[in-house]
Formats: C-alpha cells, structure tokens, sequence
C-alpha cells in the first residue's frame, strides 16, 4: 500500500470531488460544482478558498451583483497533485483499476 | 448529484464518488440543441466553399477566412455560453461509454474527411461543399443522438 502520494489537501471527500470534476472540465461554475456536490455555498466556498491557497485552482469572476459568475479551471501544480493522489488512491485498492 | 460527501473515508467508497464526480462534465450537461448539427454543417460547406476564392482574389479569401472564425466564435459562445462546466479533452478520463464515442467520432471526422477530398478531386468544389454541409449536419446529428444515450448509461451505471 502506498501513501506517498496522497495529498493532504485533496484527501478530504468535498475537495477530491471537486477536484475531479475540475480535471475533467476546461471550467466549472461555481452553481455547477454546488449542484454536483451537493453542497451548500457556505461549504463550497470554503472548499474552493482551501484549493486556490494550495494553488490547485484558478477563479475567475464574470459580471457584478445577481447575474454574475464565478468559474474555477484547475492549475497545472493541482492537475499533477490530483494525478498523484489519485494513483495512490487506486494503489490502495488491489484490484483497482490500474493505469487509468 | 455525487453522494454524501461525508462518508468516503474507505478507499473504495472514495474511488467511487471520485469517478461519479471525474465523470460529472460528461454526462450531466444539458443536450446540444436541435440547431447545432445544422449550423456547424453549415460552417464546414462554407470553409470548403471558401477556397473557392483563392484561386481568383487572395484578399476576398483572408476576409472570408476572418468572417468564418468570426462566426465560429459565435456558435461556440452560443454552445457553451451557458454551460456549467465543459468536458476537457485530452486531460481527463472520461468515462468508457464516453471515450468509445469519442474515439468513433474520431474515426467519423477522418471518414467526412476523406469523403469531402474524393467528392472535390472528382467533380470540384461546389459538390464537395454541399457534401460537407450534409455529412457534417448528418454525422453530428448523429454523435449528439449516441452521445445522450451514453451520458444516460453512464448516469445510470454510476448512480
């Protein structure tokens, strides 16, 4: 089993969910990701905040007030540390699906 | 909506949310409209059409070329203007159902391809153009069709 590439900032649940989703998106609003991991904003905010201070996420707002739009892309340093994390993850399973 | 985020503690538990959450940009995004298949059919006869022009005024074929991916630009704010999130490619990993249809689509842009180059070697430019615009509009037609039937086989397998 190993450990080593488990990221301490991706482990938890809400930000490997986001994670995943985020690597497999050109971009992903913020009303998407809440919708899809049914979390509250509150939440979703904080989750978002802890990625973008590890520098996994880059955000972008679009417009002011009611109408605008936040969206996140994932960064390189998070797409490489997403790619660690989740060969570990399958490392830990023995039957996991190798290679993907 | 991916399950309770609270609970993946086990590496199987986590590998599961992990993949309905990796294959969310795939297969939870609205279908493409009815007008996609039509307009980018149209898009592609006039880039065939286009080169028309080169042959009789370079300048008529730049401001062709501009005017095009003006309009492409257009098309593809329209399309995902509004989207939530938009699949990546080349990046993620898609689920299976998803990258066998992406792999045919592949396969089918090679065939629209080389089709359209024998229609224009054989009988000119016009013929190929109007090729173009109904393989296009038909092949597209057709991946947004298998596309939504493999989005619902993967919503369904994944839960």
């Amino acid at each position: 089993m190993s450990l080593s590439g488990i990221d301490p900032v991706i482990h938890a649940p809400k930000r490997l969910a986001a994670m995943a989703l985020l690597v497999n998106a050109e971009f992903a609003t913020f009303a998407f990701l809440k919708e899809q991991l049914g979390l509250t904003d509150s939440d979703l905010s904080k989750q978002m905040s802890a990625l973008e201070s590890a520098g996994y996420i880059g955000i972008t707002k679009r417009g002011r007030g009611p109408g605008s739009v936040t969206s996140y892309r994932v960064t390189q340093a998070g797409l490489q540390a997403y790619r660690r994390h989740r060969a570990a993850l399958y490392a830990m399973l023995d039957d996991g699906p190798s290679g993907r | 909506m991916l399950a309770d985020m609270e609970s993946t503690s086990d590496p199987l538990d986590a590998v599961r949310e992990l993949e309905r959450a990796e294959a969310a940009p795939y297969v939870r995004l609205p279908p493409a409209p009815s007008w996609v298949a039509p307009v980018f059919g149209a898009w592609f006869a006039g880039w065939v059409g286009m080169w028309a022009l080169w042959g009789w005024n370079r300048i008529a074929f730049a401001g062709a070329s501009v005017l095009l991916i003006t309009v492409l630009g257009g098309i593809v704010r329209a399309t995902n203007g509004s989207a939530g999130a938009v699949p990546v490619l080349g990046r993620g990993t898609p689920p299976p159902e998803i990258a066998r249809l992406y792999r045919a689509y592949v396969v089918g842009c090679l065939v629209v391809a080389a089709t359209v180059a024998l229609v224009w070697w054989w009988t000119g430019i016009g013929a190929a153009a109007a090729a173009t615009l109904v393989l296009v509009t038909a092949g597209l037609a057709r991946y947004a069709t298998r596309y939504e039937q493999a989005a619902s086989a993967v919503r369904a397998r994944l839960g």
